[in-house]
């Protein structure tokens, strides 16, 4: 009897640990043990096939925040992101204002807004690719410019964004729009009792409301955008296809420095300052939580 | 009963975790039939053409002596892919032959269950004469003085020509140098009231692949980089900074950018060909059989050699392109003869001869311009005659370095050409910093693997 309640008494600690196990394992493996590794790497002078050779310091670290290159990778990301984020969120929440009644036929633009969710990056490159071509393009056609979107240093960025943007909008519609409909009717009710206006509601009571879901999609749309690397490596790749101005971001020229270039010493410094760059971006706006986001 | 369900999940969970870890079994050689893998980077029209080979080999040869080739798409670089494998130290999982580019030769060459093809010509079931495979294209794939890889697909860099718009400026000819190429332009452009280029004369995106031509091209032949541009040894620093030759190109290119007639950034250079846009490109000639379904019947066109720096250059160009590599994962040398039988197949009169007309890729082997009906196609199709020429034409010697990063010399070359066409950047800034760069970055590599 006794030896069936100590038994069971240490099943109840181990079983949670044993549902974790799994989740767990996959983090060690694919998520802790690389960066560790990481971290170790960045200063060391590492060869091409990985090896660890000897100690140099902070040697890597000072090539990379030296080299122009990476100066310039590194304002493409923060172009990007500054873009990206605020805009897709913008126009999602719109999107989401404008559907929030549910009527018949909102299922129909509910499913239409969310679309883009579904679309694959690299079909939505290829065919904005085609739509950038400055002589050929449908955007240079119906704005009658002249812009060389892709090769143009100035613009090529920006290109890069509204891809981004346009494909976030579907996911961050879809939180909104959950978020907006889960507000109590009757608060917004006796708003408009009161003479509240749709501009007033919206600032005054259905943004704080949904601050939360606001905070959680600029801090996750940050994230992701500071780590983008897939539409840099689609537009930059080998090959004679592409030969676009310089979009890469930080995580592609990590990428491109390893895989390509097999010149880990770069690859690993440029993988730690990305990560605390973006580490202290996520701390800023944790900051801000305390201020703007409000939970009821 | 709870408990059980526990464990059964556990059970499954860890065997989810571990089922992707299990070693992939290579297809089982059955007792009369072996199975030969062999990875390929060719897309599209080309990977019809390679898959066709293996097909054709499986259902004649390799019917007859018990071999079946697999072959399987890897993406477009071979080598980086071969290189993931090696750092995990995961040889078994090497196919038995690859499709690689030449700059994948050197780190090719570090693995030891590579077997060249300078081994395999002593093998007891070789009929190939390697004297009939084009002396600059085994250049390409020799390293140390040993041939590595036997070449399969091979292209030139040409210069595409809208032979009705030349026609129409009264340029009776394509122009041969660089120089005669600058004045074309400025015969060719068309500039609108705004002063907006409406046709450009020319255009190209200098990046290594170029360069590696108009370098190697002058003179008799000319080396990209030490060591013969890698060829005897690991390149350790580029020379056509020393012996002049960018500086010859530059100052000559310079007189094309001056035209206002260039286009330096490649956007759908193929389709904007195609639409009359630019007069005149500068590509590989595996793309002639793109432009030519592109352009159809809407003007006359042709290719011509790539034109020269200066005028009494005598190299020619380089041989672009891809070989075949092959391993012994298994240490089965019964394997590797079967691989080889493959590989010779590959480059056999007939199998080459249907290649380069399914894919336009200049035929490997001398003896497929005695094949019947070479003259008929060649006289249906000039374009590809060019290309040929222009490749016999050519010193050996002439050739795309083994850079080892040639990722970044790309890069380099590819970032200074365009900044100095768009005038951000004198010819000096130019020329130095192409060849810093490009040295730093050699060092670099160096100081970490020595």
């Amino acid at each position: 009897m006794a030896n069936q309640l100590r038994k069971r008494k240490v099943m109840k600690y181990v079983e949670p640990l044993l549902y974790l196990l799994p989740a767990i394992i996959f983090f060690l493996v694919f998520t802790y043990y690389p960066f560790i590794k990481t971290f170790i790497g960045s200063f060391f002078l590492v060869d091409s096939m990985g090896n660890f050779k000897h100690f140099v310091g902070l040697e890597n670290f000072i090539r990379v925040l030296k080299d122009s290159n990476f100066h310039r990778v590194c304002k493409n990301t923060f172009i990007y992101t500054i873009l990206c984020a605020p805009v897709s969120i913008l126009i999602a929440l719109i999107l989401a204002l404008i559907a929030n009644k549910p009527t018949r036929s909102s299922r129909v633009y509910e499913t239409m807004f969310a679309l883009t969710m579904a679309m694959s990056m690299s079909v939505a490159a290829m065919i904005f690719k085609l739509a950038y071509n400055p002589t050929i393009g449908a955007l240079n056609y119906i704005l009658g410019t002249k812009i060389n979107w892709l090769n143009n240093d100035k613009w090529a960025m920006i290109a890069i964004s509204i891809i981004s943007t346009w494909m976030n909008i579907g996911y961050n519609f879809l939180f909104l729009l959950a978020a907006i409909r889960g507000i109590d009717g009757s608060i917004l009710e006796s708003a408009s009792i009161d003479g509240a206006k749709i501009f007033r509601k919206t600032v005054s009571i259905i943004m704080p409301l949904i601050s939360p879901t606001l905070f959680f999609l600029v801090i996750t749309s940050m994230a992701k955008d500071m780590m983008m690397s897939s539409l840099a490596l689609i537009f930059t790749n080998s090959g004679a296809i592409a030969t676009t101005a310089n979009v890469d971001t930080m995580i592609s020229y990590m990428y491109k420095q390893a895989v390509n270039n097999l010149n880990y010493n770069d690859g690993y410094a440029t993988a730690i300052i990305a990560f605390a760059i973006t580490f202290i971006l996520m701390l800023i706006s944790f900051r801000f939580e305390k201020k703007g986001v409000y939970y009821n | 009963m709870k408990k059980t369900l526990v464990i059964v999940l556990m059970a499954m969970l860890a065997a989810m975790l571990f089922a992707g870890g299990a070693s992939e079994a290579k297809p089982e050689a059955s007792a009369n039939v072996r199975t030969v893998e062999f990875w390929h980077t060719m897309s599209g029209v080309n990977a019809t053409a390679i898959e066709k080979i293996a097909t054709s080999f499986n259902e004649t040869i390799g019917k007859e002596k018990g071999i079946v080739v697999k072959a399987v798409f890897q993406g477009n670089d071979n080598s980086e892919k071969l290189k993931t494998l090696a750092q995990a130290n995961d040889f078994k999982n090497f196919p038995d032959c690859a499709q690689i580019a030449g700059a994948g030769i050197p780190s090719a060459y570090t693995y030891e269950q590579l077997v060249t093809v300078e081994e395999m010509l002593g093998a007891s079931n070789t009929t190939l004469d390697i004297n009939d495979i084009e002396p600059n294209m085994l250049r390409s794939y020799n390293y140390a003085g040993e041939q590595i890889g036997m070449p399969v697909s091979c292209s030139a860099l040409l210069l595409y020509y809208n032979e009705d718009m030349l026609k129409e400026a009264g340029i009776d000819n394509p122009p041969s140098t660089i120089a005669e190429l600058a004045e074309d332009c400025e015969k060719l452009k068309i500039v609108n009231e705004k002063g907006e280029v409406e046709r450009y004369g020319l255009n190209v995106a200098i990046r290594r692949y170029q360069m590696a031509n108009y370098i190697g091209s002058q003179g008799d032949y000319n080396f990209f980089g030490d060591n013969e541009g890698g060829r005897l040894a690991p390149m350790t620093k580029v020379t056509f900074g020393e012996d002049g030759t960018l500086r010859n190109f530059l100052t000559e290119w310079e007189k094309v950018i001056k035209s206002g007639g260039y286009k330096p950034t490649e956007d759908d250079i193929n389709e904007e060909f195609a639409l009359g846009i630019h007069a005149m490109v500068n590509m590989s000639s595996a793309r002639i059989g793109k432009i030519k379904a592109l352009v159809g019947d809407n003007f006359k066109w042709n290719v011509a050699p790539n034109p020269k720096v200066n005028a009494d250059d005598k190299g020619g160009v380089a041989v672009g392109g891809s070989c075949v590599v092959m391993f012994n994962p298994d240490k089965d040398d019964e394997q590797v003869a079967a691989t080889w039988e493959f590989v010779q197949y590959m480059v056999s009169p007939e199998v080459q001869f249907q290649f380069h007309k399914d894919t336009g890729y200049i035929p490997v082997n001398k003896k497929v311009y005695e094949q019947p009906g070479i003259d008929e196609w060649f006289s249906k199709n000039p374009a590809y005659k060019v290309a040929v020429d222009a490749i016999h034409a050519s010193n050996p010697n002439v050739q795309e370095p083994f850079d080892i990063i040639n990722w970044e010399i790309d890069s380099i070359i590819k970032n200074h050409m365009v900044a100095f066409a768009e005038g951000r950047e004198t010819l000096d800034q130019c020329h130095d910093g192409i060849v810093n760069e490009c040295n730093e970055k050699l060092a670099a590599y160096h100081k970490a693997n020595n």
